[in-house]
């Protein structure tokens, strides 16, 4: 794991990926999106099991998982990931929840489990990059409470990159 | 004035990542389009077997991938066929409601080369009046 803070500016070559869906072609497709952009090491699995499997013998960078995993257990998967940190994966690794249900229960839901961002189904490249890019570079404070383990809800800052002076809103 | 100059570089590898992969994706669509039909029909022949969980998955399944490869009348649809089949309408569509939608799919998705410009939206508007409940839901 090349760790999520100390990464080399947008150069996603050593990212460690894992992508969990049962839809093999929406796999394939998000496959072929990371692999556009270069990352080296993209896993599928297509069920939880596997995934789990998986994870007990990779290090990963990030995870994807849909929300509908063998009967909506997706969520399920991330708090155990988030309870159950395993010798190769913390607690705090990024999960990003890709969904088509935009509803606010859904949402809310999958912000209790533990989850880092969503990407709504349909997703274009452009999406992704940006979330993958958050995730990366914009790690929120990770909370242990009784009934809650994840990165913080509450979002104190914005997901953009860091200010500079070409994004000044001030110099518009 | 080093800085806004390795930003710029970096905006511009960024762009350059963003449409490698929306080539990656049309690929990929081009597989989608060939195998479209044949899984419209996979969906059309759970539903005749009411295999519904089955049938739920597929038409959800159609609804995720159509609109990324250029679909979105078949995202639409396919949504309504998942809700109905997992009973998230207050209405209970007819069967006949239920047939015309799935032929207007087949239809839909019977020239997946043809050009999208108005391809479905001329039998939306022939189905219109048969599929004006199942429009207004959708």
């Amino acid at each position: 794991m090349i760790g999520y803070q100390n990464m080399p500016d947008h150069n996603f070559e050593k990212l460690k990926i894992l992508i969990v869906d049962n839809n093999a072609f929406v796999a394939k497709t998000l496959f072929s999106v990371l692999e556009a952009f270069r990352v080296n090491n993209v896993f599928i699995s297509g069920s939880l099991e596997d995934a789990e499997k998986k994870m007990r013998e990779i290090t990963f960078d990030v995870i994807f998982i849909d929300f509908m995993m063998e009967n909506k257990i997706g969520i399920e998967f991330i708090t155990k990931i988030r309870k159950e940190p395993s010798q190769k994966n913390d607690q705090a690794i990024p999960v990003i929840l890709f969904t088509a249900f935009t509803d606010l229960q859904t949402i809310t839901q999958a912000r209790d489990s533990g989850i880092t961002e969503v990407i709504s189904k349909p997703f274009s490249p452009e999406h992704v990059f940006l979330k993958l890019k958050s995730v990366l570079s914009n790690e929120r404070e990770f909370i242990t409470v009784d009934d809650y383990l994840g990165p913080n809800r509450r979002r104190r800052q914005p997901n953009d990159e860091k200010w500079n002076e070409e994004n000044d809103r001030r110099a518009r | 004035m080093m800085k806004s100059g390795m930003r710029r570089m970096t905006v511009v590898r960024d762009k350059e990542l963003i449409i490698n992969a929306e080539k990656a994706i049309r690929l990929v669509g081009k597989e989608f389009n060939g195998k479209l039909k044949q899984r419209v029909l996979d969906l059309e022949t759970a539903i005749i077997k009411r295999n519904y969980k089955e049938a739920s998955r597929l038409a959800y399944n159609l609804e995720t991938e159509a609109a990324t490869f250029g679909w979105p009348r078949v995202t639409r649809i396919c949504k309504w066929l998942r809700k109905v089949l997992t009973n998230e309408y207050d209405r209970k569509p007819t069967e006949e409601e239920i047939l015309v939608t799935l032929n207007t799919l087949k239809l839909i998705t019977g020239e997946p080369e043809a050009e999208e410009t108005g391809r479905d939206m001329a039998l939306f508007t022939k189905l219109y009046p048969v599929l004006s409940a199942v429009i207004a839901d959708i």
